[in-house]
């Protein structure tokens, strides 16, 4: 999350100072706050206008933020209380080596699991820990059929585990599940087809056995493991079926904290538990890494969002440009009246500077809001692509950081007051007596000196960044520099032609002045 | 719009023109006056308008002297370049080649802000269509000159009543322009071109959208201001009326002064 101090500290200084200006002269103050009430109708559309850059500045945030909770949800579902999960890399096991590369799942006694949980009063960040089999299985429903093959096949102990599952939202410890029973997750559930009392055949790298349904649970915490297909057994049942006596593959760890907040401690809990374990026992913090995978996963979806933001909001910009150049033009002859009775360019830079704050603070508010639209629209669509692109069963969960929207609106409100303040600066060079008259200006035909040195400016970095993209392969300079490259060569080109005459007053130097005047 | 111009100037000519033999266009406007109380001299202005495929000369080497206290009628047939040399004279526009002195500054030196400050402080105008600000009420239109200026507000409010009350038109002050008619308009651009005590006022066409009575009216304040104050006045006009209470007319005729004419006092 980007600190929002320096932007809340830029948009302040730039009120203030505009402000300032205003107070030094309230009559031009006054000019530009009633040209904005002038017209209800007319600010509305410029809003309307001027809304659009900040509006998706505002919604590539929001959708950051909505993608990064919908992941962050993903994992919190798939894990519950579970933060780390201690094994021994290098077993036979590969289900856990295939999700975090490089750790394996072999068995260990059980005694390694006591010693931990007897020194539990000595780790303040760690909540609880359980003992549990984990292994990959393919279940089949004898009564439907139906055969699961990548199913999750969990053991657990429900007197020495720290969590319970949710059978219809109530809590369920499984203490009444007998030997040779099973509980499924509804996820399983529904693949099997399975109901209370169906038989299952359960195939695992160790052996093969039948275990009945006792009961459905939830989705979620404890039943929602990894938001797999799980099938749970009680431990000894497990070990038994395993042909595993007092061994174990896997101990569960359980931060203190909430299920949202625990992973915070994770380095905490895993320096305060690490002591505790032989030698060969390595603490995989699952949750935190499931974050971060998302965290990764969100910036993607983010650069992508601001890639394509980045085109609508260059579009905006110059919709912003336009849109004052439409405001000035209509007031043509009131400026050029202004400047007659003796406004400086300067003077009417301000007020349109000062009206255009008034744009801008809409524009940026509104625009803000817009952007949580913008976000939900392009969340809710994009979800169901992501799910179906990726196997990961995504909810999407709509969310904004109050800074994000302060981020937004700062530089929706700062990108607006510098392109209403170059548009004022453009106007305010305009023809008095061409103003006066409504006469259109004159087309520039030759590129000025400015235009040429931006022209060379975008060209030169536009190689820049093209050469950069390609070596980087960065979305954005793949997109930035070919853009400058173009900028830059046909800018000047286009204006290209013949010079038009200035037409300032030359110097009397054939005819002398009057005696009082020389 | 230009024949009747020109009939009209033709019937002035004859039936008002003073027994004095007009200048030779270009040369000083007659023999009482003397250098040392000219506003506004002009040399060898020339203005050419380039829109690219057609240039256009406007004016050709208009010289002209302006003295202080004068009332000066520019008239002239349609695109003659009557505008073209108020503007040039005013420095609202660039000329081409040639000098203007007004108020014994050399225009062609002075840089953009330098010219609107000599503007504000020197310079009033009155355009035909009133211009004033229509955000602005009528004694925030005629104080405006002053505030950008920067001078004090509380004082600038005082002159602007002040003069406001001068026109005649003081009980209108805090009503907005779209809440009075074009004559009360005309008066308040009129105040405002007089808030700053200007040397010279520059009026372009300042009857051309008010009707005969308010007209009258108009060119009778222009005319006061003038006697009573010793205001100098430009005037670009195509009406008769207007011409009749100047002192002078320049006569003006594709972009050159054909001949002035002075009037009886």
């Amino acid at each position: 999350m980007t600190d929002p101090t320096p932007f809340v500290a830029s948009i302040l200084i730039a009120i203030g100072a505009v402000l300032l200006l205003g107070l030094r002269r309230r009559i031009l103050l006054r000019i530009g706050v009633r040209n904005f009430l002038r017209r209800k109708g007319q600010v509305a559309l410029a809003v309307a206008g001027l809304l659009i850059a900040t509006s998706i500045i505002s919604g590539t945030l929001v959708m950051g933020d909505s993608f990064r909770a919908t992941f962050r949800e993903l994992a919190i579902r798939g894990l519950g209380l579970v933060d780390e999960v201690a094994w021994v890399p290098g077993g036979s096991e590969t289900y856990l080596s295939q999700r975090f590369p490089g750790l394996g799942g072999a068995f260990f006694n059980e005694s390694v699991y006591a010693g931990v949980e007897g020194r539990l009063g000595e780790m303040p960040h760690v909540d609880g820990i359980a003992p549990r089999i984990l292994l990959p299985a393919a279940i089949s429903d004898q009564a439907s059929g139906y055969v699961e093959p990548a199913a999750d096949f969990v053991a657990f102990d429900p007197i020495r585990d720290f969590d319970v599952f949710s059978v219809g939202g109530r809590p369920y410890a499984a203490a009444d599940m007998l030997s040779g029973e099973a509980a499924l997750n509804a996820k399983l559930a529904d693949r099997l087809e399975a109901r209370v009392g169906d038989a299952l055949k359960v195939d695992t790298a160790f052996g093969t056995a039948t275990v009945n349904v006792h009961i459905v649970v939830d989705d979620v915490g404890k039943g929602g493991l990894f938001v797999q297909p799980n099938l749970f057994v009680r431990l000894p049942d497990a070990q038994t079926l395993l042909d595993t006596p007092g061994q174990i593959n896997a101990i569960f760890v359980s931060n203190s904290g909430g299920a949202a907040d625990s992973s915070a401690f994770t380095d905490e809990a895993i320096s305060e538990l690490q002591p505790w374990l032989p030698a060969g026992q390595t603490i995989v913090p699952v949750k935190q890494r499931a974050i971060e995978e998302g965290e990764t996963n969100v910036d993607f979806v983010v650069q992508i969002f601001g890639l394509l933001g980045t085109f609508t909001t260059i579009s905006g910009v110059l919709l912003i440009m336009n849109i004052f150049i439409v405001l000035a033009e209509e007031r043509k002859g009131e400026m050029g009246i202004s400047r007659a009775v003796g406004m400086r360019r300067s003077h009417l830079t301000e007020t349109f500077v000062f009206e255009g704050m008034l744009y801008a603070l809409a524009a940026s508010a509104i625009g803000t809001v817009a952007g949580l639209l913008i976000a939900a629209m392009g969340l809710f669509g994009l979800a169901p692509l992501f799910r179906a692109g990726s196997g990961v069963e995504l909810e999407p969960v709509f969310a904004f950081e109050v800074s994000s929207l302060v981020i937004a609106f700062s530089l929706g409100f700062l990108i607006t007051m510098i392109v209403i303040a170059l548009a004022s600066w453009r106007v305010s060079r305009l023809n008095i007596v061409r103003a006066i008259r409504d006469i259109p200006e004159p087309l520039a035909r030759r590129g000025t000196r400015l235009q040429w040195l931006l022209a060379a400016v975008s060209l030169s970095l536009g190689i820049v960044a093209t050469w950069q993209a390609n070596r980087s392969q960065i979305p954005v300079l793949s997109v930035l520099g070919p853009s400058l490259l173009a900028y830059g060569m046909s800018g000047p080109s286009a204006r290209g032609g013949s010079k038009v005459p200035r037409t300032t007053g030359a110097p009397m130097s054939a005819s002398s002045p009057p005696a009082r005047y020389s | 719009m230009a024949d009747l111009a020109q009939r009209c100037m033709g019937e002035l000519n004859e039936a008002e023109a003073s027994a004095e033999a007009p200048s030779v266009a270009g040369s000083l406007p007659g023999p009482r006056e003397n250098a040392e109380n000219r506003i506004v001299v002009a040399r060898d202005l020339v203005k050419v308008y380039d829109s690219g495929r057609i240039a256009v000369r406007a004016l050709r080497g208009v010289s002209l002297d302006i003295l202080q206290g004068e009332m000066v009628a520019v008239m002239g047939p349609s695109g003659c370049g009557k505008t073209t040399l108020l503007n040039c004279l005013s420095g609202i526009d660039e000329f081409t080649s040639g000098e203007v002195w007004i108020g014994g500054r050399r225009l062609s030196k002075l840089g953009d802000n330098e010219k609107t400050d000599f503007r504000a402080k020197k310079v009033g105008f009155v355009f035909q269509s009133y211009n004033l600000l229509p955000v602005l009420n009528a004694v925030e239109n005629v104080e405006l000159p002053l505030l950008v200026l920067g001078r004090d507000p509380k004082e600038s409010r005082k002159r602007a009543l002040e003069v406001l009350n001068a026109v005649g038109i003081g009980d209108q002050a805090e009503k907005m322009p779209m809440e009075m008619s074009g004559g009360q308009q005309q008066r308040v651009a009129i105040a405002r071109a007089l808030v700053n005590d200007p040397d010279i006022v520059f009026a372009d066409e300042p009857t051309g959208n008010l009707d005969s009575e308010t007209s009258a009216e108009v060119v009778g304040l222009i005319r006061r201001l003038n006697q009573e104050q010793g205001q100098t006045f430009v005037i670009v006009t195509h009406d008769l009326r207007v011409s009749r209470e100047t002192r002078r007319i320049v006569q003006m005729r594709d972009g050159t002064i054909r001949r002035q004419v002075r009037l009886r006092g």
